[in-house]
Parts: structure tokens; sequence; C-alpha cells
């Protein structure tokens, strides 16, 4: 089937739509968020095909150094967006930024499973839900992050958001890195040895 | 794989700044810390993030990467993180006569981004002929913060600290700042040579710079609080954010002991 991610993205994302008229408020706007990620995930798919062919390097090149750097860079731009326009709460930015990493995730993960055919056991399908849906949520939480403490500070805005960009980058190249190895299994790995401590850390930070 | 010199080199330069940066996450990161200190823990972490690129890179395929890759971007970010940190240090001290009397100083610190710029642009002309157009361009975008971030080390370096106090307490962590600078256009030289070997050293070097930035950033976190508040007052011409800074920073420290009454136990519980 040729326009198979088409058909995937256009069935994931009709209901949400569906749903988006009937959320009201904050709801909405996560909703919104989530399927923007959705929707970056097939942009940056698209773009990355056009790199490839393109260029003269390989399929493995391609994830480990160009492929998080376009799709770091397109998934930041709604989250400092909303950040820099609409000034939210805290809470707020964190939580659109975690929708949509967690939305590109989504789409990402069905279109690799779909397209490994047969192939797909559910050892597969649990680490590549757990871990490329745990980094895609880290890598947008330190975008979030990063937007959030940025908008309070506007002088340090460009050499902020270009280092905030390169920790987001850097650690997704990590995990394709990783996971494009014969460590496959260890891909898991970085993104729980990092979510349990963030998570913590947020926690604090939310009780105080 | 085969563990060589430079490979060894590498593995123990990623474990020290991981070191560094756990070490200065555990004693600066906390609200009581000037901004400053806290943005340049970020930098060593970013620093820290990139080298673990590099080793996973050497586990997974056998092989270090001599060759420009993604990793270099953790030496961009730090790069970011450090002009950040120097910037919004910038903030408190925004007064026009502070300004004029620093104007000296100020132009003596143009000299580090020259002397780096041209060595930077000898190494991008001897360079030409060995990589591609596309490393070339790469490789300048992640070495042109190096002149931002020399430039405003050197600038809160020279700018002696009677007027404004924490400057005193944000010198030596920008003399390691700007050491850095230079060790990473030094590295860059010999990465571009390809004398692995010295390489290696340089970055090991820069890590061991990067070590004592984030131990001279605790000396001096400890310092700035020890300003009494009067020494952190902002003039009313300042703006919004200049005035929230300065509170911050009066909030930092224990600079004027409370008496022990009642109500300041409450509020301090």
């Amino acid at each position: 089937m040729e326009n198979l991610n088409l058909f995937i993205f256009i069935a994931i994302m009709a209901p949400l739509t569906m749903m988006l008229f009937v959320f009201h408020g904050k709801y909405k706007v996560i909703l919104g968020y989530a399927m923007a990620g959705i929707y970056i995930c097939m942009l940056a798919g698209e773009v990355n095909a056009l790199i490839l062919n393109n260029a003269d390097f390989g399929y493995i090149y391609l994830t480990q150094n160009i492929s998080p750097l376009t799709e770091e860079f397109l998934k930041c731009i709604p989250i400092f967006l909303l950040a820099f326009l609409f000034k939210p709460s805290r809470q707020f930015v964190i939580e659109c930024a975690l929708a949509l990493g967690i939305g590109f995730a989504l789409m990402e993960n069905v279109a690799v499973l779909f397209s490994s055919g047969e192939g797909v056991t559910i050892i597969t399908a649990l680490f590549r839900g757990f871990g490329a849906g745990m980094m895609h949520g880290i890598c947008a939480l330190f975008i979030g992050l990063g937007a959030e403490i940025l908008q309070r500070k506007r002088r340090i805005l460009v050499p902020g958001i270009l280092g905030t960009l390169s920790v987001a980058i850097i650690y997704h190249s990590i995990y394709n890195t990783i996971i494009s190895s014969d460590f496959m299994m260890f891909g898991i790995a970085l993104p729980l040895i990092t979510f349990i401590p963030l998570l913590f850390i947020m926690r604090k930070q939310m009780k105080k | 794989m085969t563990l060589d010199f430079s490979t060894t080199l590498n593995f123990v330069c990623f474990v020290l700044t991981i070191v560094a940066f756990i070490f200065g996450a555990i004693k600066l990161f906390n609200r009581n810390v000037p901004i400053y200190f806290r943005i340049c823990v970020c930098a060593v972490g970013c620093y820290a993030l990139g080298g673990l690129s590099e080793c996973v890179y050497a586990i997974c395929t056998g092989e270090f990467t001599a060759d420009v890759s993604i990793s270099m971007l953790g030496l961009f970010g730090c790069l970011f993180f450090m002009i950040s940190a120097n910037l919004e240090g910038d903030k408190i001290d925004k007064r026009e006569e502070l300004k004029i009397h620093y104007k000296k100083h100020d132009l003596f610190a143009y000299i580090a981004p020259a002397i780096l710029g041209v060595a930077l642009i000898y190494m991008i002309y001897v360079a030409k002929d060995q990589v591609t157009l596309s490393k070339i361009i790469f490789l300048t975008i992640v070495y042109i913060p190096i002149l931002p971030a020399s430039f405003l080390s050197l600038l809160y370096l020279v700018r002696p600290s009677d007027a404004v106090k924490i400057y005193k307490y944000t010198k030596l962590s920008n003399l390691f700042i700007l050491l850095f600078c230079i060790l990473s256009v030094a590295d860059l030289y010999l990465l571009i040579n390809q004398m692995w070997d010295a390489s290696s050293i340089c970055s090991l070097v820069c890590v061991l710079a990067l070590c004592a930035l984030m131990y001279s950033c605790c000396r001096g976190a400890k310092g700035w609080k020890s300003i009494s508040r009067e020494d952190l007052a902002v003039p009313a011409d300042t703006d919004d954010g200049a005035k929230e800074e300065s509170a911050a920073n009066c909030q930092a420290g224990p600079a004027v002991a409370k008496p022990n009454t009642k109500s300041n136990i409450e509020e301090s519980a």
C-alpha cells in the first residue's frame, strides 16, 4: 500500500478532530497539541524522506544525525509559540509539551509497527511503545521546561532556545543510535533512567 | 572495540564531565542559588550529554567518531548556556553611570573574540582542502558561539568589582569559561590536523576546566549569598525584570539577619 502512513494519519486524526469540538478550555488546547504532534510526525517524516533522497548518506546516518535535528526543530515551534504568545502557567506549558511529544510518538510508533509487517512481536511493540514514547515525551518536556523558563527571561531568549534545542537533539540522537545498533534492547533504559528522576523532581516541585 | 589511548581518554572525559555535572546539580540546583550558577550547571550538563553521545556511538559501532557528528552540539549548547548565564548575570547592572565607568574595560574585552575569531577563520581556511563544504558550514555554526561567550567572560573578568560586588564572585567562573573557549579552539585545530591523541588530551583539559568551573560556581554562590541587600539594590530607572532579579538575589542568601521574632519564625517555617 503506497500511502499507508497517510491512511493511518487520517484514521487517527478524524476521531480526535471530532473530540476537539466536544472539549473546552484547557483540555481542548491539550488535545490540539497532541494532534499537532501527530501532524508534525507526518511532516518530519516527509522532510526526512526528502533529505534522504537528495543526500549522499544512508538511512542509519540519517536516523543518528539528521532526523533528531529536523524532528526536534519542528516540535519546538508550537511549544515556543504557546509559551511566548499566550504566556500560560508553568504547568500548562509542560502539559502541552508532553501532549505534543506523546502525539508525535503515537503516530511514529503506529507507522513503524505497520511498516514492519509480520516481523512485529509483542516484545517489539512494548519496547517501541515505552522506549520511543518516553523518549519523545522527554525531549518535548526538555523543550517545554526551557520554554517555560524563557518566557519569564526574555533577555536570554535566543541563546536559551538554542541551548534547550541542543539538549533535546542530542538526547534524541543518543536514543536513535542505541536502537539502530545491536544493543536495541537497551534503548528503553535511557528514557527510563531519565524519566523516573525527572518525574520525581517535577512532582517535588509541584508539591512546593 | 580496541581501547586505544584516544578512546580511553574520551571515556575518561565523559566520566569526569558527568561527575562535575552531578556535583553541580546537587550543590547548586535549588531556588536559593542565583540563576547565573544554575545556568552554568546546565552548560556542563549539555557538554556531558555530548560526551555521552560520543561514548554511546563508540559502544554501539565499535569506533570513536573522529568526524563531524551531532555530538558536537554538546559544545554548541554548552556555549549558549554560558552566554545565557553571563547575560542573565548582567541584568543587575543597568545604571548609565556604570556603563561609562566600565567603558575602558568593555573595550578591552573585545580582544578575546578578535583573537579567537582570527584563529577560527584561519582554521576554516586550512580545513577547506581537507573536509567537505557541508562539514565546514557545520563546524562554523558550532564554533561561532565561542566569540560572544569569550567576549562576555572576559568582560566580567576585567570589570572591577568596586561598584557591583557580584562581579567578584563570578570572576573565577568567567576565567574558566574563557579558558574553556580557548581550549575548544585549540581542540578544533588539533582535530583538523588529525592529531587525535593531542586532541584527546586537549579535550581532557577542557573537561578539567569545566570541573573547575563547577567548583568555582559553588564558591561563587556562597560568596554571592553573603552580599548585603543594599549592594544588590537596583535604582528606580531599571526595568522590571532587573528588579525581579534583584529581589530574587536578595532572597538568595541570609544577607541581612532577621531577628528571631515570632512573625519571622512563622514566615521562615
